[in-house]
């Protein structure tokens, strides 16, 4: 990775998976009881995704060396991979519509997240894995791809599997500096 | 008499299911007893960490007046993690032995805890000269602090603090209470102060040997 003599440009080291669990829950039991509205929590979830997806584009970039994405059908092995990488959890591609512009990916019989989580009734409406959508959301903003996400079904709320449906809307022609917040 | 004997009770592998075990085996797959406690301990890159850490500080960053409360969030949220941590990483390590001392306890969290979390050990434990029920972990390079670039005008906050809130409800609720809290010195040092009563009760061990 490096050449002898200098710091690594990239860093190998690794962090429990639990631990990064778990924070993530406590941080959503931390807006949960901010908010109290899961709509607003899951507007706030979304938000702290896509800005994770903004700068994980980069890092991701610096990771892989990946040529440009031609088709959408690269695309989606991209976000595949990137979940490969990231959450050591790869979802299954799958589901395609037939023009071509949606897609699922599918964790079967579990969460990439939710492994210490349950819900409570009155919350049902909280979309525990919006994070994900946002990341998604983000990450292909970054490289002109406008997408919007949905999560089809949720483990954690009893279904079988974590499905989350990504839809192609448009090509970004200006590439505009993105605001923080 | 000789019914019983000959036809009620299997026990084992046998044909007809018994008790809760084989019924759920029988519907869904193995059952949750089939699987062991001990898991496989999984790594994510730290970037993975480092992205969500950032949003959780940016997050608390706009809901706070002062770099002593944002500070005590990410304690906060630290503690949260920690006392869920343990009962995850006592089992995971097997431990069927509670520790009783102070001494083997952060010599625990230096190492295994450390090991568990970041696959390696903290750099160094030391004790204070001055106060017996204050201890030191020291962690040169500590992924809290590594990915934060703090703007000049909050040079005094420490994401460490999250480290310090873990540790912190970690030991506590292993039955060490005490304050952790994290401070910017050779790397990010966890100064950890025990409670009185767990100092005189350290000592009462000594005196019944």
């Amino acid at each position: 990775m490096s050449s002898k003599g200098k710091a690594p440009l990239l860093d190998a080291s690794k962090v429990n998976a639990d631990l990064i669990k778990l924070t993530y829950g406590a941080l959503v039991a931390q807006i949960v009881k901010d908010y109290e509205r899961p709509e607003d929590v899951n507007k706030q979830l979304d938000k702290l995704g896509y800005n994770i997806g903004v700068r994980l584009v980069e890092d991701f970039i610096a990771h892989h060396n990946i040529p440009r994405c031609l088709d959408f059908r690269q695309t989606a092995e991209r976000i595949q991979q990137a979940f490969r990488f990231y959450l050591g959890m790869q979802p299954s591609v799958g589901n395609w519509s037939p023009a071509g512009n949606e897609f699922s990916l599918t964790w079967e019989q579990t969460n990439p997240i939710g492994d210490f989580v349950e819900f409570p009734d009155h919350l049902r409406p909280l979309q525990y894995s919006r994070v994900l959508c946002g990341a998604i959301r983000g990450g292909c903003e970054m490289v002109q791809i406008d997408v919007t996400i949905n999560i089809a079904r949720e483990f954690l709320l009893a279904d079988s599997a974590t499905e989350l449906r990504v839809k192609f809307n448009k090509r970004l022609e200006d590439a505009l500096p993105v605001g923080e917040d | 008499m000789s019914i019983t004997s000959q036809s009620v009770y299997y026990v084992g592998d046998l044909k007809t299911p018994l008790g809760l075990h084989s019924v759920i085996s029988q519907d869904f797959g193995p059952s949750v007893f089939d699987q062991s406690l001990k898991k496989d301990v999984t790594f994510w890159p730290v970037s993975t960490f480092a992205l969500l850490f950032a949003q959780a500080v940016d997050y608390y960053q706009h809901r706070v007046d002062t770099i002593r409360q944002l500070e005590d969030k990410l304690s906060h949220l630290g503690g949260q993690v920690g006392s869920r941590l343990l009962d995850h990483f006592m089992s995971n390590h097997q431990k069927t032995k509670r520790e009783q001392r102070i001494l083997p306890m952060l010599l625990l969290v230096k190492g295994a805890l450390w090991k568990h979390l970041f696959g390696k050990e903290a750099d160094q434990l030391e004790q204070s000269n001055e106060a017996d029920n204050t201890y030191y972990i020291i962690e040169k390079d500590a992924v809290t602090n590594r990915f934060i670039s703090v703007p000049r005008d909050k040079s005094s906050l420490n994401c460490g603090a999250f480290l310090a809130g873990l540790v912190q409800s970690f030991l506590s609720d292993s039955g060490f209470a005490c304050s952790v809290v994290a401070h910017a010195h050779k790397g990010t040092t966890l100064v950890v102060e025990f409670d009185k009563a767990i100092v005189v009760r350290d000592k009462s061990y000594d005196g019944s040997r």
